[in-house]
């Protein structure tokens, strides 16, 4: 009788279906919440907590390379706000101290919280799209036309995910660079200013913005094509199973 | 379909009804529906087996190739 129902599982009374369906549902939730208290943030507090007297912000620098130098100096200039910002080098990396609140700084913090709010709302659509594929497989519907059409929206949420993250890493990465250019000249720096959110992927280069494509997550958005081909398959495999006296 | 299943006319010969062709032959209303109005894909050697015994004929009876 346990082998009968290792072969035959009642899918129903799965408890890992129901519990991973829940789990999908409180994170679609929680992306949810996160979204709106982003907004919120970002338009309502942030400028009351960007004109704090003696605020510092950092922003951190990555994959500057520098001609074989034993030190650096640390450098500093005076920002448009009349702050400062000083440049030290840690490893190869440089952190930019801002004391200062900018209109710059504000355009960069809301830009940057508008990023965090699109990668909220897009993990939302994620576990939502999950959530459902779960419903349908506790009803015993794993191959249907619906869940076919669920997977192919992950993949799509996926791919539009890595280019609107590019793209907008790469808006950050120009507007820091502009800026500090503006008031800065690095000596023996051999390439731009790239900022921590551009990761490694596909390089792209427009003028004087960088483009880097995901590669991790341009992946998992073919994975998601794929296996919806795959159960694309499985549904006319049922059809022909259920129509099979 | 090229392959058409006289489920019916054996069924009219036989005086059976649908319900009870599908007790006797232990499938679904639904199922023995499906065969009738020959959407079938695919039928299995044991539903052929149970009707040629319930109805009492050959499986060359039920079956029939039209091109």
């Amino acid at each position: 009788m346990f082998i009968d129902k290792l072969k035959n599982p009642p899918m129903k009374s799965f408890p890992l279906l129901s519990f991973l369906r829940n789990s999908f549902l409180f994170l679609e939730w929680t992306s949810a919440i996160f979204a709106v208290f982003t907004i919120i943030c970002s338009l309502i507090i942030s400028p009351y907590v960007l004109s704090t007297p003696g605020l510092k912000f950092y922003t951190p620098i990555y994959r500057l390379q520098f001609e074989p130098q034993p030190s650096l100096p640390p450098m500093a200039y005076h920002g448009a706000g009349g702050g400062t910002v000083a440049l030290r080098n840690v490893s190869g990396t440089l952190m930019v101290q801002q004391t200062a609140n900018s209109g710059t700084l504000l355009t960069f913090v809301r830009l940057r919280a508008a990023y965090d709010c699109l990668r909220l709302i897009l993990a939302c659509a994620i576990f939502s799209l999950l959530r459902q594929l779960f419903d349908n497989v506790k009803l015993g519907e794993a191959f249907s036309l619906k869940s076919v059409q669920l997977i192919r929206r992950i993949g799509w949420c996926f791919a539009g995910y890595a280019v609107a993250a590019s793209l907008f890493a790469s808006v950050l990465d120009w507007m820091i660079g502009h800026d500090l250019r503006q008031h800065l000249t690095l000596d023996h720096l051999r390439t731009d200013f790239v900022s921590a959110d551009a990761i490694g992927g596909l390089h792209f280069v427009f003028n004087e913005l960088h483009l880097t494509l995901d590669l991790t997550i341009v992946g998992v958005a073919l994975l998601g094509f794929v296996l919806a081909e795959v159960f694309r398959q499985g549904v006319l495999l049922q059809q022909d199973h259920d129509l099979t006296v | 379909m090229p392959i058409k299943l006289n489920l019916e006319q054996m069924m009219e010969r036989r005086g059976v009804t649908l319900t009870e062709l599908a007790r006797r032959v232990d499938i679904t209303l639904a199922n023995l529906s499906i065969l009738k109005t020959n959407k079938a894909r695919a039928v299995r050697f044991s539903t052929l087996e149970a009707l040629c015994r319930e109805l009492r004929c050959q499986p060359g009876d039920l079956l029939e190739f039209v091109d």
